[in-house]
């Protein structure tokens, strides 16, 4: 009797068994994984399933999950691999391009054919002219492909990018040695503007005031300190010039990242968690 | 058997015992707060016939007066360990006309907080490399720096 019943309890364990590792096992997990946002170990898991079955849509998954963990380069390559008989390939062209802006990867925009490209595609390569150092095209060729909500913001990104708002560096040193701080001014260093005039002027002031009362030891110190301060005053202008520079293509840069950002980079948003 | 399990038992309590004195005892914590100065560097390169000059004011300032005084200096690095930076990054001349802005720089106290990053010491990371030339670079003031 006992061994009836341990019998029966044996088969039943076994015909509900589960192989948590199975391909389809995997693929449920991954898709979990994939909707809760929990990119990496969803890549893991969809990887696994596809040494088994050859699926686009976990290809693709598999790409935009490398896309999300910042690993665009791979993103890239995999986005690059969905043949063209796939449902993906239109969304997989957009997604390549986007990985490719993203890695910074300006360069390989130049050898894209745009014969055939959708609008979403035309788009991210019109947008790549905004980081890469060629030649931007004609204003209109440039906005072509935009909306009339986006052609707004990429015409003044497209203007900034022509005519950036760059100081001269040489302009701010020629207004110091006239003026000094007035270099600093002029790249927006108001306070330190102000302060050079400040250390200049007392530096001028006790040199002269000494040379007049016959000190002229002290009057040659001070004249010598202050004169480093003006010659400093102009070299410290000229290089604030260059950051000012530097700082107006930051953020630039920054600015349009944010905004392809919020524009989901032209793509539509995927349903897979539906 | 029963011999047996009461000494399987009874080793068992023995062989991980907890005395009163580890679960209750007093923890050696330390409230000291962590010191946020850097170890000053006051070797000279003598090979180097500028370093050697240079360095050596700038020890002896160190020694003299600016460890005794605290090392107060809003920026890091400090405007003496920027002179020294400076004029190795570039030259004598360029060095010490670096040196001087940074010297208007740190008299200049309106909104100074919002236009440097910030060192993980907690001063405003100012160094010399960002003003030579070929290197000049903007850092965003919303950054925190966590190297030396």
């Amino acid at each position: 009797m006992i061994r009836i019943f341990l019998f029966v309890i044996i088969s039943i364990n076994f015909s509900y068994s589960q192989n948590f590792h199975s391909p389809e096992n995997r693929k449920l997990f991954a898709d979990y994984l994939f909707c809760s946002e929990d990119y990496l170990r969803a890549v893991i898991e969809y990887e696994e399933y596809i040494r088994f079955y050859n699926n686009d849509t976990v290809l693709f998954k598999i790409a935009f999950g490398y896309s999300k963990i910042e690993k665009y380069n791979r993103a890239a390559e995999l986005f690059n691999e969905i043949s063209v008989q796939s449902e993906f390939y239109c969304s997989a062209r957009s997604e390549y391009l986007k990985s490719l802006l993203l890695a910074d990867n300006f360069e390989s925009f130049t050898s894209i054919e745009t014969k055939e490209a959708s609008i979403t595609e035309l788009k991210l390569i019109n947008s790549a002219y905004l980081f890469n150092g060629l030649k931007l095209p004609d204003k209109n060729r440039f906005l072509l492909p935009f909306s009339d909500s986006e052609k707004n913001e990429m015409l003044k990104f497209y203007e900034l990018k022509k005519e950036p708002p760059y100081k001269s560096p040489f302009l701010a040193g020629l207004l110091s040695s006239v003026v000094p701080g007035a270099g600093k001014i002029y790249t927006n260093q108001i306070s330190e503007g102000l302060t050079s005039l400040v250390l200049n002027g007392l530096f001028a002031f006790l040199s002269y005031n000494n040379f007049k009362n016959d000190h002229t030891t002290r009057g040659w110190i001070f004249a010598g300190v202050g004169a480093f301060f003006y010659a400093g005053n102009i070299y410290g202008s000229a290089v604030s010039a260059n950051i000012y520079n530097q700082r107006v293509d930051y953020e630039y840069k920054e600015n349009v990242k944010v905004f392809l950002e919020t524009h989901n980079y032209f793509i539509e948003r995927y349903e897979f968690c539906k | 058997m029963k011999i047996i399990s009461v000494l399987v038992l009874l080793l068992s309590v023995y062989a991980f015992p907890q005395s009163e004195k580890m679960k209750w005892g007093k923890s050696d914590y330390s409230y000291s707060i962590e010191s946020i100065e850097y170890g000053r560097d006051y070797s000279i390169n003598f090979e180097n016939p500028v370093n050697a000059i240079t360095k050596s004011f700038i020890n002896a300032y160190w020694f003299i007066i600016s460890d005794l005084d605290g090392n107060n200096c809003p920026f890091h690095p400090s405007c003496s360990a920027f002179f020294v930076d400076a004029v190795e990054e570039t030259n004598i001349v360029t060095g010490t006309l670096l040196f001087f802005d940074r010297f208007t720089r740190d008299a200049s106290v309106i909104g100074r907080q919002n236009r440097y990053p910030k060192h993980k010491s907690g001063r405003l990371y100012d160094p010399a490399y960002l003003y030579c030339p070929g290197s000049a670079a903007y850092i965003p003031p919303s950054i925190v720096i966590d190297k030396e």
